[in-house]
């Protein structure tokens, strides 16, 4: 069983702050874990860590009850796709995936098998004798799937691997990873900084901030109860208003110092009222639109409105919310249950 | 510019690779480079006779000698005067071939081999094409340029006329090199910022000042580097070729003294004294070289 | 006019008539003294050196090659040329092997002496040869590789040019892909031959091309290494026909001319056959 746990790894570099600073969290066997975070919050330290591309400075990371920072890189049975997916350029497709397994001693005739094997699951098989210059984005990326594949890892690791694709190519890469691991129910950890990726991909996702994991939970947990400030800002989008509690006309839990209410919880129909406002600008997307308000005291709202809302600017923005809505956080940004 | 960590994030480590790598470089450098530079050193303090039987430790003498002899400041001046001539007529001349052949609408890639080959041909033969053409016996350019005269110009006993066929030599060979990098320093300027440069000044002229060469800088820093160290150090080959039995007196420099002196006249210890000195100059001339570089020149 | 200043744009009939006299400039003189070369001595001491090609070309092109004749007594241009494919070659070869390994060493490991070598082999590129070229004569002499061609070769090979230019682009090379070739389970020895040497080809074949011309070209090193006419390369050879042109009573120009057109012909050849590559390798030296 594939379970990988990450007892309070810490990774210092020289001179510097803490890259990671005491993480732990468990990846079940199979389970498709993302690290989610802001570029530099030290998601990627964490997963080269697990890979072995980065010494631990504290902690332990153990693979179906084995000790495994301790094990050389090649010899940890984890395989990475990276951002730039990383392909040998003189080598064929076949022969970057081949690769690891001719330096295991695999044999030829096994090598082509899995190869092959792998392509097929990949729909590589027509592209096998191409070198890296010679294919798509998309067809690369597929490549470094295979090579990861063919070694038969324990554990995948996923590092930013759709960040170069456009947008279309983007989502449908989505879809294929997660059907692929759910099809081989190989434990797996992604990194991303982009929530679209981590929401709909993650059996679980991990957020963190400067080195730390602010939560850790599953998509919908993560939505619905942010633990800090910090998730609840960056999970969302637009993002959730923070308020000030003066402006709430309700009270509200000791030590409560924000008020965060999402967009699209603020509505006509909301049992408690904020105090009116004036609308500054209007997004119009389509299905929906954005309105920006702006309350007394300038504090500035989000109110997200149906498509067919027929408001312009400078009409007055009077919304309601449900307590059952508001996330309230203490002078830490940790979050206050009601 | 970035500068890039000056080595990689990730490396290997616990391997006697490194080691077994770097020895064969670091073998010939101890053996060919540090050595006999440490010899130089040495033997600048020293005397030694002309048949080499004996020597003796002289302290400064050498250096002495060195500074105090007119011919070898004489010597260091027309080699400054030399390497400038030679700098700015071969920059000069392929910065105007370069930024032509950067303007053309058609036909700009049939030019370039056309004047890029003559990066291939070597000091010693650009010296022996020069020495020919202004040759007294078969030379055009002799001809044409006493044509109508008393016959002012000799180059084999005037030193100004002999100066005139060693920089001519020097500068034709060493043009091909600075179009290169200067044309493709052109190509790189994005064509976005001329384009946007086309839209804020009607004048092509001060377009290429204000615009064109500043962006141009640091490809002119560095060849004014390349070419003083080209007409200081490998311009030997020409002078040699053109005077095989040494040039007019006051049409010589500094490295080609310390050959004369070191070979010919055998005189060890000035000559090694002499080889110090340009290496004390040339490591100024890097420090400067750094310094200048990082505060001076727009980088785009 | 209108038709006019659009005719005069477009074909920039100024802009060429410069660059057509910047292309002569560097072409005639080569002409002239190919064209001369095809000359009896006596025609050219009379009539100075020529603008058409003379009809004794193939004459003194083969008398050169294989007459051990005239100023080159001893060996003929044949020999010459030898000598100076092996200098070229070896010191091609020779700087990008030791290079190479070098660099290897420099960006990817993490050893003790790792930053003192790292300025050792940089203040190399602060000395050329030719300011300690007397002692290095001395220390070749003394070696007793005088008249060799390893003592013609080595010595150049010390600057560390080849190393920089490696340096540079090994450290432009992702750093994923090394990481990936460990995953794969490469270690140093197996990513050197199988990943970045493979990699390195067309950089390889740049800093050859670039070197070939480099050593071809010495002059300097080859006068005081060679006193066995065995070794004298071609652009050495020069040097004798400028000796014997002073001495004789009819020097033998057009012998001479050829040779240097021997000289020029293999560089020439090699960087126009090979412009693009030559081209990006001299670019990627400066970073």
């Amino acid at each position: 069983m594939a379970r990988l746990e990450l007892t309070n790894i810490s990774k210092v570099f020289a001179g510097q702050t803490r890259a990671v600073d005491r993480v732990s969290l468990t990846v079940e066997d199979g389970e498709f874990v993302a690290l989610l975070g802001p570029s530099g919050c030290g998601k990627s330290t964490l997963l080269r860590m697990i890979a072995g591309l980065e010494t631990l400075t504290e902690g332990q990371v153990d693979l179906a009850g084995m000790r495994l920072d301790t094990v050389p890189p090649s010899k940890r049975d984890v395989a990475m796709v990276f951002q730039n997916y990383a392909l040998y350029p003189h080598m064929t497709a076949f022969g970057n995936m081949a690769y690891a397994l001719k330096n295991r001693g695999v044999t030829r005739d096994a090598i082509r098998v899995r190869v092959e094997q792998a392509a097929q699951l990949l729909q590589l098989t027509e592209l096998l004798d191409r070198k890296p210059s010679q294919l798509s984005g998309g067809q690369r990326q597929r490549v470094a799937m295979g090579r990861a594949l063919v070694r038969e890892p324990q554990v995948f690791l996923f590092d930013e691997p759709l960040s170069n694709l456009d947008a279309a190519l983007r989502g449908q890469m989505r879809v294929e990873i997660r059907q692929l691991q759910r099809t081989l129910r190989i434990t797996s950890v992604f990194v991303t900084h982009d929530q679209i990726e981590a929401m709909t991909m993650a059996d679980r996702l991990a957020v963190m901030n400067q080195g730390r994991l602010e939560q850790f939970g599953t998509p919908l947990e993560i939505y619905h109860r942010p633990a800090t400030q910090f998730v609840a800002s960056f999970i969302g989008s637009p993002p959730m208003n923070f308020l000030s509690p003066s402006l709430l006309p309700i009270p509200l839990p000791e030590g409560t110092v924000t008020v965060g209410i999402r967009p699209e919880h603020l509505t006509a129909e909301g049992a408690h009222r904020l105090p009116a406002g004036h609308c500054l600008l209007i997004e119009e997307l389509g299905s929906e639109a954005i309105v920006h308000g702006q309350l007394p005291d300038n504090q500035m709202i989000l109110v997200r409105v149906a498509g067919d809302h027929r408001r312009v600017i400078g009409d007055s923005v009077d919304v309601g919310f449900d307590v059952h809505h508001l996330h309230c956080f203490d002078a830490q940004g940790l979050r206050v249950e009601q | 510019m970035p500068q890039p960590a000056l080595m990689k994030r990730v490396q290997f480590s616990h391997s006697p690779i490194p080691y077994l790598f770097v020895l064969p470089q670091i073998l010939i450098i101890g053996v060919f480079f540090l050595w006999p530079s440490l010899e130089a050193f040495r033997l600048s303090f020293f005397l030694e006779d002309p048949w080499g039987l004996s020597n003796q430790f002289v302290w400064f003498e050498n250096y002495i000698t060195i500074f105090e002899d007119p011919d070898y400041q004489s010597v260091f001046g027309s080699t400054v005067v030399f390497s400038v001539v030679v700098t700015f007529l071969s920059i000069g001349i392929a910065l105007l071939l370069a930024v032509k052949v950067d303007g053309l609408l058609r036909f700009s890639m049939q030019y370039r081999p056309l004047l890029t080959w003559a990066y291939a041909v070597a000091p010693a033969v650009a010296g022996l094409v020069a020495r020919f053409l202004y040759s007294p016996q078969i030379g055009p350019l002799y001809d044409w340029l006493n044509a109508g005269t008393d016959g002012w110009f000799e180059p084999r006993l005037d030193p100004m006329d002999a100066w005139l066929v060693l920089i001519s030599g020097s500068v034709w060979k060493q043009i091909s090199v600075n179009f290169i990098f200067i044309l493709a320093g052109l190509q790189a300027i994005p064509r976005t910022v001329l384009e946007a440069a086309l839209l804020d000044n009607p004048n092509g002229g001060r377009r290429f000042l204000s615009i064109t060469l500043p962006l141009l800088a640091p490809t002119l820093f560095f060849l004014l580097v390349i070419n003083i160290s080209y007409a200081v150090f490998e311009t030997f080959g020409v002078i040699d070729t053109v005077y095989p039995f040494g040039p007019p007196a006051g049409a010589e420099t500094l490295v080609y003294k310390v050959y004369v002196d070191g070979f010919k006249g055998a005189d060890l210890g000035g000559s090694s004294a002499q080889s110090v000195i340009l290496m004390v100059i040339v490591l100024a001339l890097t420090m400067i070289q750094f310094k200048y570089i990082e505060k001076r020149v727009h980088y785009t | 006019m209108n038709g006019f200043a659009y005719w005069w744009h477009r074909t920039q009939p100024v802009d060429h008539a410069i660059l057509i006299i910047g292309v002569l400039f560097l072409a005639l003189p080569i002409w002239m003294i190919f064209a001369s070369s095809g000359y009896p001595p006596e025609y050219l001491i009379q009539n100075g050196v020529q603008f058409w090609p003379g009809d004794q070309l193939i004459q003194t092109y083969d008398s050169v090659l294989h007459d051990r004749r005239g100023f080159t007594q001893q060996i003929t241009a044949t020999r010459m040329l030898m000598n100076s494919f092996i200098l070229g070659i070896g010191f091609a070869v020779g700087k990008i092997v030791v290079s190479m390994m070098a660099a290897y060493a420099i960006v990817y490991f993490r050893f003790p002496l790792a930053s003192l070598l790292f300025w050792l082999i940089f203040s190399t590129l602060l000395l050329p040869l030719e300011v300690r070229i007397i002692p290095s004569y001395k220390v070749v002499a003394d070696l007793g590789l005088l008249n060799s061609y390893t003592g013609l070769i080595v010595p150049l090979i010390a600057s560390a040019t080849g190393t920089f230019f490696f340096r540079q682009f090994f450290r432009s090379v992702p750093e994923e892909i090394l990481e990936a070739a460990r995953l794969d389970g490469a270690g140093p020895w197996k990513f050197f031959i199988d990943i970045l040497v493979p990699i390195s080809k067309t950089m390889i074949a740049a800093l050859f091309i670039i070197m070939f011309v480099v050593g071809w070209n010495q002059y300097l090193w080859p006068l005081l290494m060679t006193t066995n006419d065995d070794y004298v390369t071609i652009v050495y050879g020069i040097k004798s026909v400028m000796q014997n042109i002073d001495e004789s009573r009819i020097p033998e120009y057009n012998r001479g001319f050829a040779l240097a057109i021997l000289a020029l012909l293999p560089p020439i050849g090699v960087v126009l056959i090979f412009q693009k590559m030559f081209i990006k390798g001299l670019l990627e030296s400066d970073k």
